[in-house]
């Protein structure tokens, strides 16, 4: 009843390479659909922090109009970057590692081109939803039904081609990444359907809404974004450095324990809440324990990578994949601190939690999924990236931008925490507290938004073809005098 | 390798064990509250609210009132809320009945709003505070929520629920500001959140 | 309408769980648990075999990108 390796001796490298490169090429339209909306939707997205940024720096900038109103730019931002750029993304990479994991060509492709026009028109009429006044204001599912209805239309048909995927995979081993994947296409609908169910369609009396809204809101990172996050990083990071991960065992491991642990989380967002005091220590528990997965996950990334480190110089892919590893690991941690009630009666209610947030969505997830997105894109258009130092420019504006973001909302939000637990400062004074570290988080929110644009253009002129067929990959150090014999050992 | 089985197991049983503490439960359990009737005073509490109330509800989550301000009043020693005249006690599920959705809130950019009715129970004090924040509230920096009101021409006699506005602020000389039905539901809504009645789980504590 | 979501919420509590339990009986029925270390090794293969980069990059004394990188393995 074993396994039967992946790759029998009887193929040759040749025979290896054509696979890979016909199974790689089937994906090419369903994911460049995803990842294109996603690439359009960070831009959206980004936009819309700005502003919501600006207005916390200059509250009458573009008040007149009820369309651009802090309220619904906020919601409006992290609904265009969690479900118009973050999950497309992640799909998209799934769908890549889902059809190279299964060793078999992309099938049923319509399926999933339906599923990115339904995905595209939700997201469209649910940001137009928020801005016109439709929003619900529960945090993340602030969608009015008729957007989330579509979403949740096109997660089954996503679901479904995953099931049908597996079923034909080549026989051989299930891949870490694919416990991961899985587990994400499965856990996911789950979670928005209830949720939606309980909260927006026929809604619960109100005194009970704040569990199931955190337990979906919390989920959502946990059981949706890490576990797709983790896959990729579970694949690239052996596959780009050319060996296998250092502990497979541990891996496995931290794949039962995230799902073990994670899905209790969500009620630290309410602690001192009104709610019995056990669902709460519930959670807290959960929280700490969440210590288990992400420590063996870090140890594994960073043992793998060990005695690698100068590859990160060269691959970009290796680069933002670490990077995102890294943060995941920082994030993870900060959030079992924060669950920890001392801490949390500082941290809660301010904005370090924002620091937070962004730190496991976007240092850790989006990271990865630029990571991806570098290492695909070619390997499905037969296309390299145009420029090497558009790459660089990428890199180093989001990861400056996002380090200098964390630790402004991190710093601005414990001196906000100390002052509101302390009734001696009155309320007005504790805004005084974050106003300089906000304006600091405008600037890096600048940082960001200029190499989120330098992202869409390379983007762009891949698709455009204006880089060079495809023959080596893009490096970081390869851009001047870049002379193909010099590539060949 | 043989315990896998056994760990497969328990991460199902941890899942649904989340789903049912953290949804099935609070549906069953935290879902079903019913008002609570005081017997001296026939006082039903948490109150029913208002037509207009209601309407304002929806217009607190239209403008997204919920990412800067918070509707929970924590226990003594979770943060200084009682402290601060938020509340006369920490609020419990029941509060929420009448919620959809219950604005419960993660960030204070602005103060808790559980008792704002009580703590500002004028009518005018919302509409010029919603108008123009800073009228009322120096160095406040919330938005102006000026596009819920209306500027008109004054027809005769000034409107009776025209805003009391003071140069800067004032509109120019023959003009008045009115606040649309929006605005009007909105503050309805917001001098309906006072929740320091009593309960048998939350008795209100005495007076200092 | 309370029916429709005890019937919706039960639904998918059997629906999901089901598919969940299924899945974990059936990983652990083909072995799917067994010689993990050579599972490690599925996502290469004879083209790309382990000691190989593939997002390219120098070896480690030179600055040269190379195609085949030379790779620190396990020591």
């Amino acid at each position: 009843m074993s396994a039967t390796p992946a790759h029998p001796s009887t193929t040759t490298p040749e025979m290896d390479k054509a696979e890979r490169a016909l199974i790689d090429e089937s994906t090419r339209i369903p994911v460049l659909l995803f990842f294109g909306s996603a690439v359009f939707w960070l831009l959206v997205g980004t936009l819309f922090a700005l502003l919501a940024s600006f207005k916390m720096n200059a509250p009458h900038f573009l008040d007149q109009w009820g369309w651009l109103t802090f309220g619904r730019v906020r919601p409006a931002h992290l609904n265009a970057v969690a479900y118009g750029w973050a999950a497309p993304a992640g799909i998209g990479v799934a769908l890549w590692l889902m059809a190279r994991l299964c060793r078999t060509p992309l099938r049923h492709s319509k399926l999933l081109i339906c599923a990115a026009l339904f995905w595209n028109i939700g997201i469209l009429l649910g940001i137009f939803g928020i801005l016109s006044g439709d929003g619900r204001s529960i945090e993340w599912l602030e969608f009015p039904n008729y957007a989330s209805l579509m979403l949740f239309v096109a997660f089954g048909l996503i679901a479904v081609w995953a099931v049908i995927m597996f079923r034909f995979r080549q026989p051989g081993h299930v891949y870490v990444s694919q416990w991961y994947l899985l587990a994400a296409f499965l856990w996911f609908p789950w979670l928005y359907s209830t949720a939606n169910i309980l909260l927006n369609f026929e809604p619960i009396q109100g005194g009970a809404q704040g569990a199931v809204n955190w337990w979906y809101g919390h989920n959502a990172l946990g059981l949706w974004f890490t576990p797709i996050g983790l896959a990729a990083a579970y694949y690239f990071i052996p596959k780009v450095i050319g060996r296998p991960i250092h502990s497979y065992y541990l891996s496995i491991l931290g794949f039962w324990s995230l799902a073990l642990f994670y899905s209790w989380n969500g009620m630290h967002h309410l602690i001192g809440g009104p709610f019995p005091a056990w669902m709460v220590s519930a959670s807290v528990v959960a929280s700490v324990m969440m210590f288990i997965p992400v420590i063996t996950t870090a140890i594994n990334h960073h043992m793998t990578v060990r005695g690698n480190f100068g590859a990160l110089k060269w691959s970009p892919t290796l680069r933002f994949t670490v990077f995102g590893a890294m943060c995941y690991t920082l994030s993870s941690v900060q959030g079992s601190l924060m669950a920890i009630p001392s801490l949390n009666k500082v941290t809660h209610f301010t904005h370090y939690t924002v620091g937070h947030a962004h730190l496991g969505l976007y240092a850790f997830f989006t990271m990865i999924m630029f990571g991806s997105m570098y290492y695909i894109t070619p390997r499905i258009v037969g296309w390299e990236w145009p420029s090497a130092r558009l790459i660089r420019w990428h890199f180093w504006l989001v990861a400056i931008g996002i380090g200098v973001m964390v630790v402004a909302l991190t710093i601005g939000g414990i001196l906000q925490g100390i002052a509101l637990l302390d009734p001696g400062i009155t309320f007005m004074a504790t805004l005084d507290y974050t106003k300089p570290w906000l304006l600091l988080r405008s600037g890096s929110g600048i940082l960001l938004t200029a190499g989120h644009i330098v992202f869409a253009v390379s983007f762009t002129l891949l698709l455009l073809k204006a880089g060079s067929k495809r023959t080596e990959p893009t490096l970081f150090g390869s851009d001047q005098g870049r002379k193909p014999e010099s590539l060949v050992p | 390798m043989n315990k896998m089985p056994v760990i497969i197991i328990g991460a199902f049983l941890t899942f649904l064990s989340s789903w049912i503490g953290l949804v099935a439960y609070p549906y069953l359990q935290l879902g079903r509250y019913t008002p609570f009737t005081a017997e001296d005073t026939g006082d039903i509490n948490p109150p029913p609210l208002s037509g207009m109330a209601v309407m304002g509800q929806r217009a607190y989550a239209s403008s997204g009132c919920i990412y800067c301000h918070s509707q929970q009043v924590r226990q003594a020693g979770y943060g200084s809320d009682l402290e601060r005249g938020w509340g006369a006690r920490p609020t419990v599920a029941r509060d929420y009945m009448r919620e959809n959705p219950a604005f419960l809130g993660t960030m204070r950019t602005g103060p808790d709003l559980t008792n704002i009715g009580a703590r500002q129970p004028s009518a005018m004090w919302h509409h010029q505070h919603l108008y123009q924040p800073t009228v009322v509230s120096p160095g406040s920096i919330m938005p102006s929520y000026r596009y819920l009101y209306r500027l008109q021409k004054i027809e005769g006699q000034r409107s009776a629920n025209a805003i009391d506005l003071l140069p800067p602020d004032n509109p120019p000389d023959g003009y008045e500001v009115v606040p649309t039905y929006e605005a009007e539901a909105l503050v309805a809504y917001l001098l309906s959140l006072n929740r320091n009645y009593p309960l048998p789980e939350a008795p209100e504590p005495p007076q200092q | 309408m309370n029916a429709i979501v005890y019937i919706l919420l039960a639904a998918g509590l059997v629906f999901f769980g089901g598919s969940t339990l299924a899945a974990f009986y059936w990983a652990a029925k083909t072995g799917q648990f067994r010689n993990l270390e050579d599972g490690s090794k599925s996502i290469f293969d004879h083209d790309e075999p382990v000691g190989t980069a593939t997002d390219a990059f120098a070896d480690k004394t030179g600055d040269r990108p190379l195609r085949r990188g030379a790779i620190a393995l396990n020591s």
